[in-house]
């Protein structure tokens, strides 16, 4: 009935798991981001469908992490925020792919 | 399986853009225009027309970019859509040479010659196809489907070339017209303050 010490051992990865990238709102940036090569605010925005302030409060969060380059630019005259995802970001998201995929795989 | 998903966002955010209608629009305003100018024997200015389709990128700079947003797509979509373009290229080159080669048997190019139209509705038709495929817009597929079947038609001699022209630009032009009334009401402007 005990379980072994190894099993222990294999669950401790899900303490591992990125919670940059776990998050529901910033992983579907993140996806989004990593399909794409950028990406403006408004794209995000709709195909997120999460408002102006969290989106922003997000990508904050993620630039903080380093996982998102923000690019602030004008194009003829009209404010734009290029959004991408850095190596890191990338990186990131990969791992924790297959971090879950192995964690998920274990639960049968 | 995550993979598999990962594309369906890709797709996602490809059709997005493409909800707009102005391609099926410009095309459909080219194809009404082409067949009137046949009507009216104005056929000489025909080659001018494809310039219509230059508005196409500033319609959507100024429609779709501060409705939807603007999106750069990875290299693998680019290179998809460079192919497709190569691909139009080369089939039209190799009909050029098919027609034109003094290799020909007589009795094909006979052929060629009698069904031009119909060998135009095909390669229309296929490119509507190749479009469809390649963006996953599957409206294109109806396109294709149309514009077989009117070409068809041609020939029995039931609609003449550029009756054929105008109903496939027509249709065209309105759906592009619906879809983008749709369009500007589900995707109202947002402004980027941030």
């Amino acid at each position: 009935m005990f379980k072994k010490k190894s099993d222990n051992l294999d669950l401790q990865h899900i303490s591992e798991i990125d919670k940059v990238v776990h998050e529901p709102a910033r992983m579907m940036i993140i996806a989004y981001l990593y399909v794409v090569e950028s990406g403006d605010f408004v794209f995000l925005m709709r195909q997120t469908g999460l408002t102006k302030g969290n989106l922003s409060s997000h990508l904050s969060k993620l630039d903080k992490a380093g996982y998102v380059e923000i690019k602030k630019e004008f194009v003829e005259k009209i404010p734009r925020t290029l959004i991408s995802l850095s190596s890191v970001g990338r990186k990131a998201f990969e791992e924790y792919q297959e971090k879950m995929k192995d964690i998920l795989g274990k639960f049968g | 399986m995550a993979e598999l998903k990962l594309k369906e966002l890709e797709k996602k955010a490809y059709t997005t853009s493409h909800e707009d209608g102005i391609i099926d629009l410009m095309v459909g305003f080219i194809l009404t225009l082409a067949g009137t100018m046949i009507l009216t024997g104005q056929s000489a200015m025909i080659g001018m027309i494809w310039l219509f389709s230059l508005f196409i990128k500033p319609l959507k700079k100024k429609i779709t970019f501060p409705r939807v947003g603007y999106v750069e797509f990875a290299k693998p979509q680019k290179e998809k859509i460079s192919r497709m373009f190569i691909y139009f290229a080369i089939s039209g080159i190799i009909v050029f040479f098919l027609v034109s080669s003094k290799f020909l048997s007589p009795d094909i190019g006979k052929f060629i010659i009698e069904n031009f139209i119909l060998i135009i509705g095909i390669s229309l038709g296929g490119m509507a196809l190749i479009v469809g495929r390649m963006t996953a817009v599957k409206r294109w597929y109806f396109y294709a489907i149309l514009v077989l079947a009117i070409f068809v038609s041609e020939l029995n001699n039931t609609l003449s070339f550029p009756y054929a022209l105008l109903i496939l630009g027509i249709v065209m032009f309105c759906t592009g017209a619906v879809l983008l009334i749709r369009f500007i009401k589900k995707y109202p402007i947002v402004k980027q303050d941030v």
